[in-house]
């Protein structure tokens, strides 16, 4: 079999263009989160839209679209948690994180234990996309992304020094729910891809590899999308070839691209 | 022409049970300086950010341009240069142009964009601190003196009326506070700014003339420094020793 045949696969060609529309948006999110020190959040998020997850499956519904409601819900939560309750944040996501899993556990027993399924949730599986599942993730991700570049500006002021942008009259609090939001869909979408277990390798990875090189903000955006989608791309294709899980070679392509990078920059 | 810019009347507010700032009333007219002075814990980063809106729930009245602090929108009118150790993160991949750009969207309606005269007006306020030359480099390659520059670039960039300098010269060397006062007179002379400037270097801050708002959770003192060297409340604040420094170098 030859490249063209592999590339004239529908599942193969499926899994490129969700994979990288969904890289994208992981990679451009992640870079706010991994500079405001919120890293973590996408791992708290990946925890909670497990338990959404079960409870689709255990309802007999579509599970990420019962993850989704759950996820965004939970990111607000955490914003609330460390505002209001006066919470250091990776305290609010880790009350939050633990909360999704063990709903998702329990939902998992009640159901008659984790099957096949749930499974495929902990761990993605990409080249299973359906073309529903992939013109939703366009189309989400198509949405998340205008609503970046639209907010721009005041995502990067926020991002730099939230209490300056405070002061620039920025809406610092719906900036950061919203930025918790659009994490939250992200996170859901990327669970396709990679799995529960490796979302937040998808958030963070490209974004810290960016960091290594890049000397401005928009350069670091850019880059940061490369990498994310050069590592699906590579990820997905290595996975076909040699038989082994796509989201978990997505994810160690990922981490070769920043070691490559670190080295990089130490001997530059 | 009302020419007050800032006016606190009775303003209260508590940490908790704890009172922070309590009946702080005074003015600031078009073109003054006022130094912000007093002991640690005496209330002055928290009476900046009750009038920069960054603090609520405060008794009292506040007026940025004749408008309540709370109705206040037009935040170009203020620039506002922050303790860099306290709110910047070294590692952001952002250069120093654009970082100054920051200084620009307050105006902007959504979707906000820098054009062209954005980026000039970006380049001019780094030209007026000396900075031209730092427009692509990374803020955190700089040095503390550079970031000051860049940052006080950020803060002039929409052409404030109203400049807050918080503690701008803590973490400068001698040469650079130099620099950095050498600007300040400058930018009052040339430009007419008004600046209120929270201080530990009461000296220094002297010798830009203006007044001394001398604060201890309330009003210690308030006026001008030639009035402050006379006084002899404040000479039992500060001792005669140190009252007799601050005022030889205010008169030198």
């Amino acid at each position: 079999m030859g490249f063209a045949d592999f590339l004239g696969f529908a599942f193969i060609q499926r899994a490129y263009l969700a994979g990288s529309f969904i890289a994208v948006l992981c990679a451009m999110l992640g870079l706010f989160l991994v500079l405001r020190r919120f890293s973590l959040i996408g791992d708290g998020l990946s925890h909670v839209s497990f338990g959404g997850i079960a409870l689709g499956l255990f309802l007999g519904l579509e599970p990420l679209w019962v993850a989704l409601p759950i996820s965004v819900a939970a990111s607000s939560l955490i914003l609330v948690l460390s505002r209001r309750a006066r919470l250091y944040g990776d305290a609010a996501i880790a009350i939050v994180s633990s909360s999704g899993i063990a709903l998702g556990v329990v939902l998992a027993s009640l159901a008659g234990g984790f099957n096949v399924d749930l499974m495929s949730y902990l761990f993605g599986n990409i080249l299973a996309v359906s073309p529903v599942e992939t013109y939703l993730s366009v189309l989400l991700s198509a949405v998340v992304l205008a609503v970046i570049a639209f907010l721009y500006h005041d995502l990067f002021s926020v991002a730099f020094d939230e209490e300056y942008a405070t002061v620039s009259g920025i809406r610092t609090g719906a900036v950061n729910i919203l930025l918790a939001t659009l994490t939250a869909v992200s996170v859901v979408l990327a669970v396709k891809v990679v799995g529960v277990m490796l979302v937040s390798a998808l958030l963070v990875l490209p974004a810290v590899s960016a960091l290594q090189v890049a000397r401005g903000f928009r350069g670091a955006l850019l880059l940061s999308s490369c990498i994310a989608v050069l590592s699906v791309l590579v990820g997905i294709t290595v996975s076909f070839l040699a038989d082994i899980p796509a989201g978990g070679t997505v994810v160690l392509v990922n981490l070769l691209v920043f070691f490559v990078l670190l080295a990089w920059k130490r001997i530059r | 022409m009302n020419d007050v810019i800032l006016s606190v009347d009775h303003l209260s507010f508590r940490y908790g049970a704890s009172e922070t700032l309590s009946d702080v009333s005074f003015r600031v007219r078009r073109g003054d300086f006022v130094a912000l002075a007093g002991p640690n814990g005496a209330g002055k980063t928290t009476l900046m950010k009750l009038v920069l809106g960054l603090l609520d729930g405060y008794e009292g009245d506040i007026e940025l341009f004749g408008t309540p602090r709370s109705a206040f929108r037009d935040h170009r009118k203020v620039g506002y240069l922050p303790q860099r150790v306290n709110t910047f993160n070294p590692l952001f991949p952002a250069t120093s142009g654009e970082v100054v750009g920051l200084g620009l969207l307050s105006g902007k309606r959504l979707p906000k964009r820098l054009d062209g005269a954005d980026r000039e007006r970006i380049r001019e306020a780094l030209r007026s601190v000396d900075a031209l030359d730092l427009e692509h480099s990374p803020i955190g390659s700089l040095s503390g003196g550079q970031q000051q520059r860049v940052f006080l670039a950020r803060a002039l960039v929409s052409d404030p009326e109203l400049l807050v300098l918080d503690e701008p010269v803590t973490a400068l060397d001698p040469e650079a506070r130099a620099r950095f006062y050498a600007l300040l007179t400058r930018l009052r002379s040339e430009e007419g700014k008004t600046v209120v400037m929270i201080t530990h270097d009461i000296p220094h801050a002297g010798e830009q003339g203006g007044t001394l708002l001398y604060l201890d959770k309330s009003v210690v003192f308030f006026g001008g420094f030639d009035e402050f060297c006379r006084s002899k409340s404040m000479e039992g604040k500060f001792g005669y020793f140190d009252q007799h420094v601050i005022c030889h170098q205010h008169t030198t």
